[in-house]
């Protein structure tokens, strides 16, 4: 009776660690790249058309978010301001700015300045802001001190545990829906104090943000 | 093994019928016609034009090995931009929809409409509801027309004797035609449109003819669903346009009229036609609807009597007809 396996057969124990150990590293670096802050991009800081200071119209002028991110209440998407939005000063003020000439020209010819994206949650994700800014979520949990920015940064991580810390636990996130462009707002009575309001909120509000697959996944 | 199928025979009605036929080839049964129906598949059905499975094999192997390279790259995420408007739009919200208060003509009558539109581009029409009559219902023709307005074959230009022509060139050739139409009253000057329900153009349409009054309005649709002026004229005496009330009505009989579907007042007489159906209590009365119709239409399928009849048969038989 021939062999039932080829002599070739007796590597194949060998053949299978092998593959094993490389399968297992291309995973362990994968998960290393893609799970880490670099794939993340926080700290990602790309360079403008215009350099639009936060800092500066926010931080010291005091313009509210609101003013220019007009949409951030009543849509999903918290838009960035059409030209028009800048020239409603910039008509009176720094008219000769040769910083401003691409917004000059946009309003010029009517074509878009071409903003570079910051954030962005991929397609697989649905995020309202509406629902978040009117009930409280303030922009600073998710975009940082966007008012001490001289340069717009990727500050918060933006991965699924970073959405699911607070999907999971609500109240210290919290607060007055008045107060959420407040970039600075700390609670007067100290953390607890905002804890206790936080709690008072999830619970008047029926607060109960989904933790399920499809609550974002959708 | 192969099944053999056995067709019956054609049955002695059949073959002293009327026979159909498909195309005129197999009407005059041509030998091509006959070779190709013989025939499963028509010929190199399962060949690739031009080229080969291996080489096809080949070619596909290596845009794979080379969508691959482009991996190392592909790790970074691209750049993306953010594009707003350049002069703010009055009422915009990126990602929210607005709705407007549109129409669909439907020959002598229009249909009202909201048009669901994102950023400037209408997705999707549906009935008004502040229509009370309709009640915001819209026909399957009316949401389809949403098509039309994305139909690569819409007119994008003028043309004059099928070549395009500009806007300006337009308007030169209609001042020079109401220059010489002015000199002779209209005399020889027709023009032809479709029926419309719209007061502006009635009102045009009467401006012009004071000024033009030897000129021809004529209107034309290929399809009507109003009763010859005559007949309105024979039956009330005056040139009227009909408005049924099949609420009101116990019996209802239609001769080739599919008014749940074909007229232009469909939608409200489908709803109208309901209430008179609609029994709350056992001593409620409910309409009887008899039809008489040549080609089976929604209002043949929900009558209480329905004879079928061509329409050449019917004003001679329908007097004589008595429902079973």
């Amino acid at each position: 009776m021939s062999n039932l396996f080829p002599k070739s057969s007796n590597r194949l124990p060998l053949q299978i660690i092998i593959f094993l150990v490389i399968f297992g590293g291309i995973v362990t670096a994968a998960t290393t790249y893609y799970a880490t802050p670099k794939y993340t991009r926080v700290g990602y800081a790309p360079v403008q058309p215009v350099p639009f200071s936060h800092e500066f119209h926010n931080g010291q002028l005091g313009l509210d978010c609101r003013y220019c991110h007009s949409t951030v209440e009543k849509a999903a998407h918290a838009a960035v301001p059409t030209t028009q939005t800048c020239m409603n000063c910039h008509s009176q003020v720094k008219k000769q700015s040769p910083l401003l000439a691409p917004v000059r020209e946009s309003y010029e010819s009517g074509d878009p300045v071409e903003w570079v994206r910051v954030h962005q949650a991929p397609d697989y994700v649905y995020f309202n802001h509406a629902v978040h800014v009117n009930r409280g979520v303030s922009c600073v949990e998710c975009h940082g001190q966007v008012n001490e920015m001289e340069i717009v940064s990727h500050s918060k991580s933006f991965s699924m545990g970073f959405c699911l810390d607070c999907h999971r636990n609500p109240a210290p996130h919290l607060r007055s829906p008045d107060l959420v462009t407040e970039l600075d707002w700390e609670h007067p009575g100290g953390p607890e104090a905002q804890l206790a309001e936080g709690e008072k909120f999830v619970h008047d509000w029926n607060i109960n943000p989904p933790q399920s697959c499809t609550g974002c996944h959708r | 093994m192969k099944r053999k199928v056995e067709h019956p025979e054609p049955s002695a009605r059949e073959l002293s019928g009327p026979r159909y036929w498909r195309s005129l080839d197999e009407l005059v049964e041509t030998p091509g016609f006959q070779q190709k129906v013989e025939r499963e598949f028509p010929d190199g059905a399962s060949n690739l034009n031009g080229v080969d499975r291996r080489h096809f094999f080949k070619l596909m192997a290596a845009s794979f090995a080379l969508g691959g390279m482009g991996l190392a790259t592909g790790c970074r995420r691209p750049e993306a931009y953010i594009l707003p408007y350049g002069k703010s739009i009055e009422g915009i919200i990126p990602g929210m929809p607005q709705y407007y208060a549109t129409s669909f003509p439907v020959r002598g009558a229009a249909l009202p409409l909201l048009a669901e539109t994102h950023q400037g581009r209408p997705t999707k029409l549906e009935g008004n509801p502040t229509y009370a009559p309709y009640g915001g219902a819209s026909s399957l023709i009316a949401q389809a027309s949403i098509l039309d307005l994305y139909d690569p074959d819409r007119a994008t230009t003028h043309t004059q004797a099928g070549a395009a022509i500009s806007a300006v060139a337009v308007r030169d050739e209609l001042s020079a035609i109401a220059k010489s139409a002015a000199a002779n009253g209209g005399a020889g000057l027709a023009i032809l449109a479709e029926t419309s329900s719209s007061p502006s153009r009635a009102r045009l349409v009467k401006s012009l003819k004071r000024k033009l009054p030897k000129a021809i309005w004529a209107e034309y649709d290929a399809v009507t669903d109003l009763p010859p002026a005559a007949a309105a004229k024979a039956a009330f005496g005056k040139s009227v346009k009909p408005l049924y009330r099949f609420a009101e009505a116990k019996r209802i009989v239609a001769i080739d009229a599919d008014f749940f579907h074909a007229e232009s007042g469909a939608l409200g007489y489908s709803r109208d036609f309901a209430k008179g159906r609609k029994v709350k209590s056992a001593h409620d009365p409910m309409n009887r609807l008899y039809s008489v119709e040549s080609t089976f239409t929604l209002t043949g399928s929900m009558a209480d009597h329905r004879l079928r009849l061509a329409s050449s048969h019917m004003l001679v038989s329908w007097p004589h007809w008595r429902p079973r």
